[in-house]
């Protein structure tokens, strides 16, 4: 019996040696500890020990944290009292009298136990952290943060389960005891008061200091992603306005001789109350096809260009589409100035250009240009002359023609339109009469001739039933369609402009420009609904 | 003068008439016929969509340790894929040391009820197989006591197959046969919260390695029930709403 006994004590000792006793790690305010059952209650302090059956109390400015043998630790609020009955290496129980506790359940081993019970149920929880709020009549309230609590009650209900399982995120509430439990899910103000610290001694706006601070981080992960956003829409607003203000477009096709053709075109804002157009024609090789106005003009790499640009007496909206509402509105804005210019830039340095110049003629509320071209003389004009032009309306090194007084313009198979059938082909031949420095007396008539025509892009003359008799969209027909504006200017014969190559002004004199709808049906499209509402 | 400056101003500008853009209907002909040429180009993705309606890949809620999920619509009607799905939790949340995710298994298995039926009834059809089947484990942790987020693998197989006795007209195609298959590894992360008791919100982004194709779930994962907007940017039928019907234990 002996031999029993002694391994019986022998085999307990290690379950014994191995339950270290709960400690005390911080106290704040009014906190006492009666260290076991038959001990007196005594003040708190950091690292007393407290053994099975021994007991802590707060009072109302009171709060400790415990640390237990299973590493769980225990925090007490203000007016709580536990007592820890149960203290052994495998299980622990914690009684909470009254008040409120949290505790943080670790890992338990395998079959180790932990439970905290209260007047009405016995809370079993493993790997949890949750908060118990007792009262001695018997009310409770279990908030479960992570984990899961197992809850038996002490007092089955009249009504409703005796045993539940309480998931994290859910609270168990018992109003009195033997009433049955209500489970809800937490709220926000519940999860908020529940992960706040809870250690001793930190003024009330220090217990959410952590969480304020994680707050804090979010709140500025959403600024900045506000600011990346705002950053990244004004320079996308930046972008849309330099494209709205310099749009571009480009097509590659036939021209009307059968040459393959690049044309590049830009809607440009050189200044803040102008506005420029270019049409650039680019050719790799340039085989001139004679027709009315014959001529030698084969080259390669040729490059034909229009510029447009006109100035107006305020400055313009950045964005285009808030153009139509402003002309509209602002009656005294005026043109200053236009300035057209369609040249032959194939040898930079004796480019070949037809120009007009208008001011603006406040007598006639209009543009004026004097009814004069200006034209470049045999060579010697350059791309910056030409540069100048476009940007100053400065003339130097031009020549100039004045309008013909008479209404001699010879025309040939104008405009050919077949509005009866199908249609016929969309080409016209035109030559108008010309002085030289304005004397029209003698030999010093110059003749401005042009073929015109409208063509696909395979280079083949449009018929006017291609726009009429047709199933296709208009935006489809227009990025089908272009038109080729070829100018000369002819020396007078007789009377009538010199048709042959030698009433030339010289080899290679010739405009030959193709220009497509591509970019004013861009901007027209910007402007739209600006239209739309001034329509409206 | 001003006609020369008119004669460049109208060549510059000739292409800007403005005339009303031609207003179509919608043809739903022309839809459909749309749609059945991208089932043929490749069914296998076709009906894979379906499957993923069923797939169950939300982690167990907290506080359950097994459940099973049918996929009702689209899956069994009208598609008649017979289905069931299982998960199951291998660890809670923080259970063998603090901080490690909630681990669940998950997988199942699907059959098409009219590709049987066809096989045994209808005359002009030889086989029908229309089967597959998916695996894999989802991790699930806490942000905070009431959200998760949660990531998983999962790998999905389907075969389809059809034996004709004779071959069919479609859009022009003789086909007697066809043989199709689908195979693919996912990603899976989301994030889930609670709005009531048993009662969650999740969100999910799937994408498959080998076919690069991604997929994403909205679900309103209650009791028993759960209703969601699958949505597949590459599939035939881009948005699929969805109802599933699950137990957990």
């Amino acid at each position: 019996m002996k031999k029993i006994l002694l391994l019986a004590f022998l085999f307990s000792i290690p379950a014994f040696a191995a339950a270290d006793e709960a400690r005390i790690l911080a106290v704040h305010g009014k906190v006492e500890v009666k260290v076991s059952k038959d001990r007196d209650w005594a003040p708190a302090a950091e690292n007393m020990e407290v053994l099975q059956g021994g007991e802590v109390r707060t009072g109302g400015d009171g709060r400790a944290v415990l640390l237990l043998p299973n590493k769980t630790r225990l925090w007490l609020k203000e007016g709580s009292n536990i007592e820890l009955e149960q203290r052994q290496s495998m299980a622990s129980r914690i009684a909470l009298l009254f008040g409120k506790l949290k505790a943080r359940v670790p890992h338990l081993r395998r079959r180790e136990r932990f439970e905290v019970r209260t007047q009405t149920a016995v809370c079993a929880v493993r790997g949890t952290e949750f908060v118990v709020d007792a009262n001695e009549e018997g009310a409770m309230k279990i908030e479960v943060l992570y984990g899961q609590v197992n809850t038996t009650f002490t007092v089955p209900p009249e009504k409703g389960a005796s045993y539940m399982e309480i998931a994290q995120g859910r609270t168990l509430e018992v109003k009195e005891k033997g009433k049955p439990g209500t489970v809800a899910l937490m709220t926000k103000e519940q999860e908020t008061k529940a992960i706040e610290n809870w250690n001793p001694g930190l003024a009330p706006e220090q217990r959410r200091a952590e969480m304020k601070a994680k707050e804090q981080d979010r709140r500025e992960i959403r600024q900045f992603a506000a600011v990346t956003g705002a950053t990244e829409n004004r320079i996308s607003n930046m972008v849309a306005q330099v494209k709205e203000s310099d749009l571009e477009a480009g097509r590659t096709l036939r021209d009307v001789h059968g040459n393959l053709v690049r044309v590049d075109q830009r809607m440009m804002r050189p200044e803040s109350n102008s506005m420029q157009i270019v049409n650039l024609v680019k050719r790799p090789v340039y085989n001139h096809v004679n027709r009315r106005f014959a001529g030698s003009y084969n080259t390669s790499n040729r490059l034909d260009s229009l510029s447009a640009k006109i100035t107006f007496s305020d400055n313009l909206p950045q964005n285009l589409s808030d153009w139509p509402g402003y002309f509209e509105s602002h009656d005294n804005l005026k043109p200053q100035s236009a300035v057209i210019v369609a040249a032959n830039q194939t040898d930079s340095n004796n480019i070949f250009a037809i120009a007009s110049v208008a001011t603006y003629d406040a007598a006639t509320d209009e543009l004026d240009d004097q009814k004069r071209i200006y034209y470049t003389p045999a060579s010697g004009y350059t791309f910056t002359d030409m540069g100048n032009l476009i940007s100053k309306a400065d003339t130097t090194g031009l020549d100039w023609a004045k309008d013909y007084p008479t209404t001699g313009a010879i025309t040939d198979a104008r405009l050919s339109i077949d509005s009866g059938d199908s249609g016929g082909p969309l080409y016209q031949y035109e030559a108008i009469p010309f002085c030289k420095l304005g004397d029209c007396t003698g030999n010093n008539k110059l003749w401005f001739a042009q073929e015109n025509f409208v063509i696909d892009n395979n280079g083949k003359i449009k018929n006017v039933g291609d726009f009429t008799n047709t199933s296709s969209d208009p935006f489809s027909i227009l990025k089908n369609s272009a038109a080729e504006t070829i100018w000369y200017l002819r020396k007078d014969s007789a009377g009538l402009p010199d048709y042959s190559a030698s009433g030339d002004f010289g080899p290679n004199k010739n405009i030959d420009l193709v220009i497509i709808p591509d970019i004013g049906v861009a901007a027209v499209q910007r402007m739209l609904p600006a239209l739309d509402k001034i329509s409206n | 003068m001003k006609k020369f400056t008119n004669t460049v101003m109208a060549a510059a500008v000739a292409g800007l008439f403005l005339q009303a853009p031609v207003c179509a209907g919608i043809d739903f002909e022309g839809k459909a016929m749309q749609l059945a040429g991208e089932v043929l180009a490749n069914p296998a993705a076709f009906f894979y969509d379906f499957q993923q309606d069923l797939e169950a890949t939300h982690p167990l809620p907290p506080g359950k340790w097994m459940g099973f999920q049918m996929g009702l619509f689209p899956s069994l009607l009208p598609m008649g894929y017979g289905n069931l799905s299982g998960k199951v939790r291998i660890h809670p949340e923080g259970r063998w040391k603090p901080g490690l995710p909630q681990l669940d298994f998950i997988g199942g298995y699907w059959d098409m009820v009219w590709a049987k039926l066809a096989a045994n009834q209808a005359d002009d059809v030889n086989e029908a197989s229309f089967h597959g089947y998916y695996a894999g484990a989802i991790m699930s942790s806490s942000v905070s006591p009431r959200a998760r987020v949660f990531w998983g693998y999962k790998h999905s197989m389907l075969k389809a197959s059809l034996n004709l006795k004779k071959a069919q007209d479609i859009l022009g195609q003789q086909v007697s046969r066809f043989d199709s298959g689908f195979k693919d590894d996912f990603f899976i992360a989301g994030l889930e919260h609670p709005y009531g008791m048993n009662k969650w919100w999740s969100i999910q982004l799937n994408y498959g390695v080998a076919e690069k194709i991604m997929s994403s779930k909205v679900s309103w994962y209650g009791r028993h029930f759960e209703l969601g907007l699958n949505i597949y940017p590459e599939g035939v039928l881009v948005i699929h709403p969805v109802w599933n019907w699950h137990w957990n234990f």
